[in-house]
């Protein structure tokens, strides 16, 4: 069976991952609230002065399918990020594909003139830490010694 | 048990004694048609041509009239001008179409002789490689190559031979050179059908392949084996050679080396296996060190992993091709399916030392592989062969003093290292008072204004001899380390403990193992199918979505990844290829829009950095 030792050190790139990856955990979950709340507010026929109501049946949905995506990744960039401080296979896999993911949506807004720098920047930082030797090495899935 | 490996020699044995007593044990694949065989037939059988330099093609000599002794007399021609022996015509229709049924019938039946390739090599590499594969493929239609039927007919005339001598013969050479006994095995097939009988690199009419056992001779008189070389595709030198005692790696029958022969190349293994070879491309030797330097940068500058991590052991500009020596066919030697009969070279016949032609067809293929080798002694250019002027060197044992003469050779070495540390001690000591004599005379003359220019001059002096004494020193220091490392191995020898078998091999060929041949017959057909169906897919998107062609291959390519990742169960590693790929060229777009900020905030934080380092300094 395959299972993690508990005696892998932790890289110091993946510290510092996990941290970047329970912030942006943190923000993504108050972003959400946050747009769980406007979206309430709306429903609800209070309104908000200044808010910018979706204008077609469409764009309501896109925002609130944007809304969904937003609350389901605040918690899974938690999960991830406590999984790569316990260093499991799982959350390394799982934090390289939301990177892809990420990367990809950055490239696209690159590529019709709304790139947002920082937020690749970042991402780049968090893969290129990830697939350090070491990091590749800590996470490798190992063999139960026996006994 | 089996292996016999202290087997010894009574002094005085003949030449052919000694072969006969260490012949090899060849087994070869399921499958194979050709075996090693006298040249004699295979000669009278051919006929003798000159390829011109204008490119015609000239009869020399005609069937009827070639024999060993017509071709072994000297024949004078113009530079450029290259000498071949052509064995097979081309099959009438019904001779290659009974040829044809019999092979369709034995696959119909599943005969036992029948070979399988199991897993496809394509399904062992990645897309570069099979792409390449492809075009090398294709290169084929272009360049020069023995034509489709002449394996079969080959194949024909070779059996036809068998009927009349069956025993499977090899010619033997026993070069006696700087305390080695080198006993050559050189073995003569009629047809190299590697890549029509077994998907590999070439064929070619005639192929000679070589094994060496190195015995050393023993104060006592006896000779007793020490070494052992096979001849193997691109391996050189040390590479070639195991020790006789290495029985993980040297396989003994009853004291006969064993040899496991790739199937149609006959390259010999030790172990048996398949192998997978790779063939150079000259054209992409740039590429190659690029990719190379690319991937240094990634893997030793930024640490990274996937370049090494996910990479093959193999090269993607390199083609890819199999081969099979799994030694479950025929086998020959001592104790097998079939013995040998040997045929010493000596006296050197005529065959041998004049003929310095092609032993078959010369197909005019510029990278060599589909024209015949040359005999036992040339090379295809008629310069003569390492392997026959030097048997020793050409196995890297000229470096290597036999067992009786190590401890000599090794206590002459301490014994002129110990005569060198003495001079340099005398020469050290005498310079050093030089030295020193120096440096007082540059001390006294300094303050004396009239004198700078005897200053200078001793000053240059003091300078040449202190860099000279320093190097003495440093020769005095590394000699001291070497005759430690000397008495070391002279102590582990006289221990009985033997120097390391492997120590000397950078580079060998190591059969698959069981999990790089675990792979589903989907991924087989996939490998086999996707180069093609790619190009099929380019050629629909020319033909009817033109506008849509960048877009389109780069679908094409994803979903032909994906595919695979799929059918492999590697999906992780896909994910995190694509990621690190989206990476690489999001760092790209950073830089091509940053490049001054990058610069200038590189040159701030080198500049901090360094303010840091000085400011600690000076609070310490």
């Amino acid at each position: 069976m395959r299972v993690r030792s508990e005696q892998v050190r932790r890289p110091r790139a993946v510290t510092v991952v996990g941290w970047l990856f329970l912030l942006q955990g943190a923000v993504l979950a108050a972003i959400g609230v946050a747009g769980l709340a406007a979206a309430w507010l709306v429903v609800s026929g209070e309104g908000l002065r200044g808010l910018d109501l979706p204008a077609t049946a469409g764009e309501a949905a896109a925002q609130a399918l944007l809304l969904l995506i937003t609350l389901g990744l605040g918690p899974l960039s938690l999960i991830v990020a406590l999984g790569l401080f316990r260093i499991r296979p799982w959350a390394w896999l799982m934090a390289m594909a939301l990177q892809g993911v990420s990367l990809a949506t950055e490239l696209g807004s690159y590529l019709i003139g709304e790139a947002d720098y920082l937020a690749m920047a970042m991402s780049v930082l968090i893969v290129l830490s990830l697939n350090q030797q070491e990091v590749r090495v800590a996470f490798e899935p190992r063999e139960k010694s026996g006994g | 048990m089996a292996e016999v490996r202290e087997r010894q020699l009574q002094p005085c044995s003949s030449d052919l004694e000694l072969l006969r007593r260490y012949e090899p044990v060849v087994r070869y694949t399921r499958g194979e048609e050709f075996f090693p065989t006298h040249v004699d037939r295979y000669v009278e059988a051919c006929s003798l041509w000159a390829h011109r330099p204008d490119g015609r093609d000239e009869p020399l000599v005609g069937k009827a009239g070639l024999s060993l002794e017509t071709l072994g007399q000297t024949r004078r021609d113009e530079f450029g001008a290259v000498h071949y022996l052509k064995l097979i015509e081309p099959l009438n229709v019904a001779e290659l179409t009974a040829y044809l049924l019999e092979q369709g019938v034995k696959r119909l039946r599943g005969h036992q002789e029948r070979f399988r390739a199991e897993l496809g090599r394509l399904a062992r590499v990645g897309y570069g490689s099979r792409l390449l594969a492809a075009i090398f493929a294709l290169s084929l239609l272009l360049r020069g190559r023995v034509p489709g039927e002449t394996a079969a007919a080959a194949a024909i005339t070779f059996r036809k031979l068998r009927e009349q001598d069956d025993q499977p013969t090899y010619f033997g050479r026993v070069v006696h050179d700087d305390g080695w006994i080198a006993l050559q095995y050189w073995f003569f097939y009629y047809f190299n059908d590697w890549r029509s009988g077994f998907y590999g690199v070439n064929d070619h009419e005639a192929d000679w392949e070589m094994i060496t056992v190195y015995l050393s001779h023993e104060p006592d008189g006896q000779a007793v084996p020490r070494w052992v070389a096979y001849a193997s595709h691109d391996f050189h030198g040390d590479d070639l050679r195991r020790r006789w005692d290495d029985s993980e790696e040297l396989e003994l029958y009853e004291g006969h080396p064993v040899v496991y022969a790739g199937a149609g190349s006959h390259a010999s293994y030790f172990r048996p296996g398949e192998y997978l070879t790779e063939v150079d491309i000259p054209h992409l030797a740039l590429v190659v060190r690029l990719a190379n330097a690319v991937r240094a940068f990634w893997v030793r500058t930024l640490r990274q992993a996937g370049a090494d991590a996910h990479a093959s052991h193999f090269n993607t500009f390199r083609i890819p091709f199999v081969d099979y020596a799994r030694g479950d066919g025929v086998r020959i030697g001592v104790g097998q399916d079939r013995p040998w009969k040997p045929v010493l070279l000596e006296p050197v016949p005529a065959w041998v030392s004049q003929y310095r032609g092609l032993w078959g067809l010369y197909a005019r293929d510029p990278l060599s592989g589909e024209n015949a080798p040359s005999g036992p002694m040339f090379n295809r250019d008629g310069s003569i062969r390492m392997a026959w002027y030097d048997p020793v060197g050409w196995a890297g044992l000229d470096k290597v003093p036999p067992p009786a003469r190590e401890r000599e050779v090794q206590e002459r070495r301490s014994d002129t290292l110990a005569a060198r540390q003495i001079e340099l001690d005398a020469e050290v000591a005498a310079k050093s008072v030089e030295l020193h004599q120096l440096g007082v005379e540059l001390a006294a003359l300094r303050g004396h204004p009239h004198l700078e220019a005897r200053y200078k001059a001793s000053e240059e002096r003091l300078r040449r001899l202190s860099a000279e004494v320093g190097q003495l020193r440093s020769e005095r220091a590394h000699g001291q380390a070497l005759a430690e490392a000397l008495g070391e191995r002279a102590a582990r020898l006289e221990a009985g403990v033997a120097d390391d078998p492997r120590a000397h091999i950078r580079r060998r060929a190591e059969p698959a193992t069981d999990t790089d041949l675990q792979s589903s017959r989907w991924v087989e057909g996939w490998a086999a199918v996707s180069i093609g169906l790619m190009l099929v897919g380019l050629v629909c998107l020319l033909i009817w979505a033109r506008e849509y062609l960048i877009p389109g291959m780069l679908a094409m390519a994803a979903a032909f990844v994906c595919i695979e990742s799929i059918l492999r169960r590697q999906v992780a590693r896909l994910i995190s290829g694509i990621t690190v790929a989206l990476a690489v060229v999001s760092a790209l777009v950073l830089v091509y829009q940053f490049y001054w900020q990058i610069a200038v905030s590189g040159m701030m934080a080198a500049g901090l950095y360094l303010t840091w380092l000085n400011v600690r300094e000076l609070r310490r």
